[in-house]
């Protein structure tokens, strides 16, 4: 559309802009929500993503719905439907369900005819009994960083925002198997057995078949490995029976059993004195308070001496008031080799700045770099950077 | 008054306002332009977004391939996604932002498709570095975290860095080497062996320390790999003296200007990346061995790339029944099917059947293609 006026070429893109617009406009009849709809939820009004409902619990129930967008990939649990507006991309990992109270009808941005709702469904049930299996064509996909991005800070933060807001439930297979090869989280929660429990009730609630059954496998499972662990224990019951008797039988061999048994002794002496040693306070202990390395450019480096029999070094590494966050990162590397000897997310501030004890077998003698990052929603923001010199 | 974008997908309910559409019209000129730089393409050909006006973004024919991209992208964006945005207007004030999110999609969209071997190398290497920095082995020092051309990255935190700071002569031909040992995984690897070549990254990054380097620019990195792949990869496709069928490889590296896809029903409407769905989703109705799948699946993704580079592509092999020897014959550049089997790792004696498959599976999508629209789209 360059000059004043319009190129043959923008005229045409321009009407077929207003066709698409027109057409628009005059598909939103005002009338009650139903399978196959698209809507705009206000609750993620934030995100650029849409909703399909795809079927009805009851006739006054919540629907279940999943979250549509126009992100051009497509990875294995996603699907390309046509809607009277255009095409969307399902993301079928995402479900929810969606109170009736939150589909206002004005904000009906679509419907799609019966043939795409019944694969949408076929889709999500797939995803949803069989978990998740990356399509060998569309795993390229799968393993974007540019499609992981999307799905993390887009799609997965949408649904969870359609829960509380628009007081829906969440779809019991929204959060399939990791993919084996995939990029690791970056911080995951190991899973719970009574988050499996509440989900295993809620699916019997929800009366999905096919979820039910598969929890019916878990359960069984859950029940085998009960059995087989009353198994093990009866067996190791007995074992623990043969030895004891065994070691009756030994306690009359008298020139076997006396070596033993001073031998026992002295352990359990040793183990003892150890205890007691807990007891005791213990006498200067090394501590190196660290400063970080910008602020040190240009001073000599000073070395810590760790005694052999010293079984820590306590590390105090100093940090800026403003560096502020839920958790720290911790990576101890060897200088010079580059190798990561020690690593952690769960560091905490306290009013002298992070705090950590070091095994002494984890810094032998050398020379090493601590690096240290704060870690907010996931991410990892470097703080400082650290150099420690151990000496015996 | 409302924001410029806003207000013409306002008024695109109603009667048309030509000084609007102008208006956006230039407003996106703008937004493409600084895209162009800042994804570091204001350089390069034309071509590499699937634009063949001109060789390059300047000169002469400069302003028409801008105009072109304009157009493309209107096109993605105003009739296209119109529903979408209109949509996501009921629910908020402007839609400002979401017209330039569309336009990152639309480069994501158009670089995937006409440059896939550069766009493959960057989706490589960011996924390595994105590990590196989980892991603790380098730090964002500026810059996007999620890791784009400019962010700047270092070994150790706590050095301050900005962005136009930072050296990228000496980094060229360091990384240029590195090919040596990523190639040809790097662009072919798949699935899990993806992860390999992103730990022999993260390794050749770490060299790069003792080496002096102690920071960088992502694109100090990228740029320097991408070149070298286009030209390794067109070297290692090139014709061998042997008799025998034959599939095509890629033009020259850097060649200034390629010609479009064969037109074929399918692709004339739709995207590479749809066809690969309807193949995909034609192969999972095949019973078949997940060998098979799998040698089906590596081929696909070898002639989706170079789909991407060449015109007298192997797609075409796959889609015309003339059968790999007839094409082959009257095809330059060539690349044997005994070098294809190597590079694929595909026996070659499996290779014809496979690509009859594949045929196949073409036909059938563009069986669908000539359905109607809501009854082809099977793929999923």
């Amino acid at each position: 559309m360059s000059g004043e006026a319009l190129s043959r070429r923008q005229r045409e893109l321009l009407a077929a802009s207003a066709a698409a617009g027109l057409g628009r406009a005059t598909a939103a009849p005002d009338r009650l929500a139903e399978a196959g709809d698209v809507f705009v939820l206000a609750a993620t009004a934030q995100h650029p993503v849409e909703w399909l409902l795809l079927e009805r619990r009851s006739p006054s129930g919540p629907f279940l719905a999943v979250p549509a967008d126009s992100h051009p990939f497509l990875g294995s649990r996603d699907l390309e439907l046509e809607s009277s507006t255009g095409p969307l991309h399902l993301r079928c990992e995402a479900g929810v369900w969606v109170e009736p109270e939150a589909l206002l009808p004005d904000r009906r941005s679509g419907t799609v005819g019966a043939e795409d709702l019944q694969r949408a469904r076929q889709k999500l049930e797939e995803t949803a009994r069989e978990g998740f299996r990356p399509d060998p064509f569309l795993e390229e996909v799968d393993l974007s960083p540019e499609y992981e991005e999307w799905m993390r800070e887009v799609v997965r933060p949408a649904r969870a925002a359609a829960g509380p807001a628009a007081n829906v439930q969440r779809f019991p297979p929204s959060t399939p198997a990791p993919i084996p090869f995939a990029r690791p989280a970056r911080r995951a929660a190991p899973p719970r057995l009574w988050a499996a429990a509440a989900a295993v009730f809620f699916l019997l609630s929800s009366g999905l078949v096919f979820w039910t059954l598969r929890q019916r496998q878990t359960l069984e499972g859950l029940e085998a490995r009960s059995r087989a662990l009353e198994s093990e224990l009866a067996t190791e019951r007995a074992s623990r029976e043969g030895e004891r008797r065994t070691a009756e039988a030994a306690r009359g061999q008298a020139l076997v059993g006396e070596g033993r048994a001073r031998e026992l002794s002295e352990q359990v002496a040793a183990l003892e004195k150890k205890l007691e040693a807990g007891d005791r306070p213990w006498l200067n202990p090394p501590v190196a308070i660290l400063q970080p390395a910008e602020v040190m450019r240009g001073t000599a480096p000073r070395s810590y001496r760790l005694p052999a029999e010293a079984p820590f070094l306590t590390v105090v590494l100093r940090i800026r008031e403003s560096d502020v966050y839920p958790a720290y990162r911790l990576v101890v590397t060897g200088e010079g080799s580059g190798r990561v000897l020690w690593r952690t997310d769960e560091l905490e501030r306290s009013a002298e700045g992070i705090q950590v004890a070091l095994p002494g077998r984890l810094v032998p003698p050398g020379r090493y770099r601590l690096s240290l990052s704060g870690l907010d929603s996931g991410k990892a923001r470097p703080v400082a950077d650290y150099e420690l010199t151990v000496a015996r | 008054m409302e924001p410029l974008f806003t207000r013409f997908v306002r008024s695109l309910e109603g009667t048309q306002d030509e000084r609007l559409a102008l208006a956006a019209w230039e407003g996106l000129r703008e937004i493409l332009k600084g895209e162009l730089r800042r994804r570091g393409l204001w350089l390069s050909p034309p071509s590499y977004l699937g634009i063949y006006t001109g060789p390059s973004w300047t000169g002469e024919t400069g302003a028409e391939a801008l105009e072109e991209l304009v157009a493309e992208c209107y096109s993605f964006i105003f009739v296209d996604r119109l529903g979408r945005l209109q949509a996501q207007l009921k629910a908020k004030p402007n839609i400002e932002g979401l017209i330039l999110l569309n336009v990152r999609h639309f480069f994501l969209e158009r670089q995937k498709a006409h440059d896939p071997l550069g766009y493959r190398v960057y989706e490589m290497v960011q996924a390595a570095v994105l590990q590196a920095i989980d892991g603790g082995e380098l730090f964002v020092l500026s810059g996007d975290e999620q890791v784009r051309n400019q962010t700047v990255l270092g070994f150790a935190i706590g050095e301050l860095a900005r962005e136009d700071e930072v050296p990228a002569g000496p980094l060229g031909p360091l990384v240029a080497r590195w090919n040596d040992e990523l190639l040809p995984a790097l662009v072919l690897a798949r699935g899990r062996h993806q992860e390999e070549v992103w730990g022999r990254i993260r390794a050749l990054i770490r060299q790069l320390e003792p080496q002096g380097v102690r920071r960088f620019r992502f694109r100090d990195v990228l740029d320097p790999l991408k070149s070298d792949t286009r030209r390794r990869w067109a070297a290692l496709l090139e014709g061998e003296e042997e008799t025998g069928p034959r599939v095509a490889g890629p033009p020259g590296p850097d060649g200034p200007v390629r010609r479009t896809l064969p037109e074929t029903a399918v692709e004339s409407r739709e995207s590479l990346e749809k066809l690969t769905r309807h193949v995909s989703a034609a192969v999972a109705r095949t019973p078949m061995d997940p060998r098979t799948r799998d040698y089906l699946a590596t081929l696909w993704h070898f002639l989706k790339l170079q789909a991407g580079l060449d015109a007298a592509s192997p797609l075409e092999l796959a889609t015309e029944g003339e059968g790999a020897e007839a094409y082959a014959e009257e095809t330059e550049g060539t690349l044997s099917q005994r070098r294809l089997a190597q590079l694929l790792g595909i026996p070659r004696e499996r290779l014809p059947g496979l690509f009859v498959t594949l045929r196949q599976m073409v036909a059938q999508a563009q069986a669908r293609a000539r359905e109607p629209r809501s009854r082809w789209e099977e793929a999923g």
